[in-house]
């Protein structure tokens, strides 16, 4: 116990006078009676046990002196450091990532530490403060605003589940953040975390007091952390793969590699290989043949170890992907006249993963490509519609004074290219030092815009990431220039076409990873229906809008079947992520963190003031009783006794 | 209700206790002129102090009576008659201290209706009455009464007093030193520290004494407790003691033995005592003091 204001303690100094007044003017009734003298032979002989009488006549000071030394205890201010949190509103961050699914030495997952580490702040939040919970997943995700309600808070923290997926913790501190704001009093955001995550997108500064209670003990572990498929030629009529696989060791153990080729009827096993793994990333690459009756829907990897000690988590031990891998990007180049592009044309089709054609830029077909997704590359050169074109789209050199949702403005000749972006994808390898357009329009970029090359008159290439899809503007003409005499200008190409595969892969059926928002090409369907078959249950009915169904709760590592009007599909999610396959305690790095034990609360206090005062009180009361007013129960002339009998 | 001491008239000698008081003289009477007359002592036991002449021993005469002086001379026993004693005084000693005042009823009025009986008793026989009242002041010597018609008087007296003072009972013997023949009794509660000095003084008047203590319940058992501030009612003096349960047993172990004491001091001084305590009865108290 401590104490506030230790001036209080001042207070004690009123046992003196108490005493003092207690031996002076103690309180006695005066009873008269008829002699003194059987009464002092009486008290001659109680002088023997005086000490004790002393003792039990002074009982009134006692309780009085031990009253006046709680009251000055009271003044005093105690308290007690206990586990109840000052703060006016906590936000509870509980990760939910796969590795939160991991086994724990104790028992139970990881997840279970921090449920019980979560509802341990939440007891030590006190009845009166608020509390919100977020989950981070693979999206942040507010499952109870603030309130006050435990009940829906132990409701929601015990419905919570490790997701199949990774994902950015940082991502949920904004999100925890916004749910501080109009709290009054302290605010406080508790994240609960195994630390087996990604957490680097998070600013300079905390968006507030964030305590971190880390949970779970570093576990061995095997996964499957990358999974692709290519061909590989043909041998005798039979297509060939190369598979390649990528595992995770976090030590040293025997590990079996089994690849099988997965159709709704069941698998069948196609390559096996045995081998020693070190800790850290490893990969194998594997020729592959399907066995007679075409190729199976997907490609099944699973990792076990074969030395009998258990896996750590068991989320990322399967991988799926499909089989055959994607067919040729589809790239259609619309230009206002045939053969206006020869130069585009003449680059793409060096790609042997590249299906081009010519598309006449007419009215309609301007009209269409802002309404309806192409699954695949579209490249408008020197004409393009005004508004934003959904999908993968590259506008080359447009006329007009908009282009595709870009702004376009006045023809700057004699513009000199400057640089390009080092970071980013469509940019790489682009020297763009001896490239000289006739001239470079000056465009107006929006916030998020992304300049892949610059010049002296402003952006010269820009581009534009929506949930839509991705558009990239090169405000000059290619053909004005001397870009396509460069080794630059192919490189561009097969980075614009890369980048459209790999946003098409990730929106499409190819999609392998959980976590990822898979957009569905439906056409011809309002609604795009996704089952679940391994492990069976969940049900998604999507709505198809502008030619596509969109699946985000790609939280769970499975096989689910597709129905998009095309028959019937399967699409396999794996973990694939090696930050969750690492098991071990990662120490996140965020500057201004707290970092707390999971199985203590941050201390508050509980004053103890008003409990001194109470027993003061029932010992003021019980002396009262004790000690009140001596009971006479007679007096001379006034005592009923037994008259003296006049008859016999 | 009565004031603190004070005595009704009707209450001391109502019709009823008379009555019984007239059966007593009654039988007193028939036991003293029996044929063992002298044997016992009595009411009327002044007969035979003064002398009526000899006469020869016979047997059954009392010893004591015999002349031993004439035995001397004469070789013969020779029985010493005396005159019956027919206006012996009785002397009423009574303690109107203010500690007589306490009880329910007060200890004076105790006093008084024994003192009151036994001064009818007298009156309507051939018995003088002296009353001696010890209230702290003293009280100045009046002469005793005589006769019936005085009883009236007596009993007016006896109502008039009042508890007051310190009472010395020592003093009162001292008054009645001088006093020729005749009994004294003495009524008092023998708590006061002279009690036991002033039974050697009675017995040295030349009286026959009898001293009667009269105590109250509330003496014996008090009836509170806690811290006190207990006040002597004659004295004043103060004690500060804490009652309790324990304590009330031994003040009532500590007055039987003043009692006691007291009662030992009267039996070696040839002083009767006679105890009358709170549940005791009247005409029993009155016989024992009479010598029934």
């Amino acid at each position: 116990m401590e104490i506030l204001t230790p001036w209080g303690l001042a207070a004690l100094g009123l046992l003196a006078p108490l005493v003092a007044l207690y031996l002076l003017k103690r309180r006695r009734v005066r009873q008269e009676v008829p002699s003194l003298r059987p009464w002092r032979a009486v008290a001659l002989a109680r002088e023997r046990h005086a000490g004790l009488q002393r003792l039990r006549s002074r009982l009134s000071l006692w309780l009085h002196a031990l009253a006046v030394a709680l009251v000055a205890l009271a003044l005093a201010g105690p308290f007690r450091r206990s586990r109840v949190e000052p703060s006016s509103r906590l936000v509870l961050v509980v990760d939910t990532t796969a590795s939160l699914g991991a086994r724990d030495p104790r028992g139970g997952t990881r997840l279970d530490r921090a449920k019980e580490a979560a509802l341990a702040a939440l007891e030590a939040q006190g009845p009166r403060g608020e509390v919100a919970l977020v989950e981070a997943g693979c999206a942040p995700a507010v499952r109870v605003p603030p309130t006050r309600d435990r009940v829906a808070l132990r409701r929601a923290l015990h419905a919570l589940r490790p997701r199949g997926c990774g994902g950015d913790l940082a991502a949920a501190l904004p999100v925890a953040a916004d749910r501080l704001r109009g709290a009054s009093g302290s605010r406080r955001v508790v994240v609960i975390t195994d630390g087996t995550t990604r957490a680097e997108r998070l600013g300079e500064d905390l968006p507030a007091v964030v305590e971190l209670r880390y949970v779970g003990a570093p576990t061995d572990n095997v996964g499957v952390t990358g999974l692709s498929l290519r061909e590989d030629g043909e041998d005798a009529g039979v297509r060939r793969y190369a598979v390649f696989v990528g595992l995770w060791a976090t030590a040293p153990c025997a590990a079996a590699l089994r690849l099988e080729a997965w159709t709704p009827r069941g698998t069948t096993l196609v390559a096996l290989r045995r081998a020693r793994l070190s800790a850290g990333r490893a990969s194998f690459t594997l020729p592959v043949t399907f066995p007679e009756g075409g190729a199976p829907a997907l490609l099944r990897a699973t990792v076990a170890r074969e030395d009998g000690a258990p896996d750590g988590l068991s989320e990322d031990d399967r991988a799926w992907a499909p089989v055959p891998p994607s067919a040729r990007l589809p790239v259609r180049v619309v230009t206002p006249r045939p053969g206006g592009s020869p130069w585009v044309l003449r680059a793409l089709r060096a790609d042997p993963g590249v299906s081009a054609e010519e598309v006449q830029g007419t009215p309609a077909v301007l009209q269409a490509s802002t309404m309806e997704v192409f699954n695949g590359l579209t490249v408008f050169h020197g004409i393009a519609p005004e508004a934003a074109v959904p999908g993968e789209a590259l506008f080359l050199g447009p006329s007009g004074a908009r282009a595709g949702g870009f702004v376009l403005g006045l023809p700057v000749r004699g513009a000199r290219l400057t640089d390009a972006s080092p970071t980013d994808p469509r940019a790489r390898f682009v020297p763009v030092g001896d490239v000289h357009p006739l001239a470079v329009r000056s465009v107006t970029a929006e916030p998020g815009d992304v300049t892949l090359v610059g010049s002296t008159a402003g952006p010269a290439a820009l581009a534009r990431d929506t949930t839509r899809g991705s558009s990239t503007l090169v405000a000059f003409d290619p053909d004005r220039s001397d870009w396509p005499l460069r080794a630059s200008w192919v490189l561009f190409l097969r980075n614009a076409v890369e980048h459209a595969r790999a946003s098409l892969t990730a929106s499409g059926l190819d999609a392998t990873r959980t976590g990822s928002v898979v957009r569905m090409p439906a056409l011809g369907v309002e609604r795009v229906t996704v089952t679940a078959l391994d492990p069976p249950g969940r049900r998604w009915s999507l709505p198809v809008q502008q030619g596509a169904a969109t699946w985000v709760e790609t939280d769970a590592t499975g096989v689910y079947r597709v129905d998009r009007g095309r028959g019937e599909e399967h699409l396999g999610l794996g973990l694939l992520d090696a930050t969750e396959s690492a098991l071990g305690r990662a120490s996140l790095p965020w500057r201004g963190a707290v970092v707390a034990e999971p199985s203590r609360g941050a201390q508050g206090t509980t004053e103890l003031g008003w409990l001194l005062a109470l027993a003061a009180l029932a010992l003021v009361v019980t002396e009262w009783l004790l000690a009140r007013p001596m009971r006479v129960r007679g007096s001379a002339g006034s005592v009923p006794t037994t008259p003296l009998r006049d008859g016999a | 209700m009565e004031a603190r001491g004070e005595v009704a008239v009707t209450s001391l000698l109502d019709p009823a206790f008379v009555r019984e008081l007239e059966r007593l003289k009654v039988e007193l009477r028939r036991r003293l002129d029996g044929p063992h007359a002298g044997e016992r002592r009595g009411l009327r036991r002044g007969a035979g102090v003064e002398y009526a002449g000899h006469r020869p021993y016979a047997p059954g005469d009392d010893l004591r009576r015999v002349d031993w002086n004439a035995f001397a001379r004469l070789r013969e026993l020779v029985f010493r008659t005396t005159l019956p004693d027919t206006d012996a005084t009785v002397h009423l000693v009574l303690d109107a201290s203010r500690s007589m005042a306490f009880g329910e009823p007060s200890k004076l009025r105790v006093a008084c209706r024994l003192a009151a009986a036994i001064g009818y008793l007298c009156l309507t026989g051939s018995e003088r009455v002296g009353l001696h009242v010890e209230a702290g002041e003293g009280s100045a010597p009046r002469p005793p009464w005589r006769g019936r018609a005085r009883v009236p008087s007596l009993l007016a007296a006896l109502e008039a007093l009042r508890p007051a003072g310190a009472a010395s009972l020592a003093r009162a013997a001292g008054a009645l030193k001088g006093a020729r023949g005749g009994l004294a009794v003495c009524f008092t509660d023998g708590l006061d520290e002279g009690a036991e000095a002033a039974v050697g003084r009675l017995a040295a008047t030349g009286l026959e004494c009898c001293l009667v203590q009269v105590l109250s319940d509330e003496e014996l058992s008090p009836a509170f407790d806690g811290d006190l501030e207990l006040v002597d009612s004659e004295s004043g003096e103060t004690l500060r003691l804490s009652v309790d349960e324990g304590v009330a047993s031994e003040l009532h172990a500590r007055v039987r033995a003043l009692s006691e004491a007291l009662e030992g001091q009267c039996r070696r001084r040839g002083v009767r005592y006679v105890g009358a305590f709170g549940g005791a009865e009247a005409l029993s108290v009155l016989a024992r003091v009479l010598g029934a």
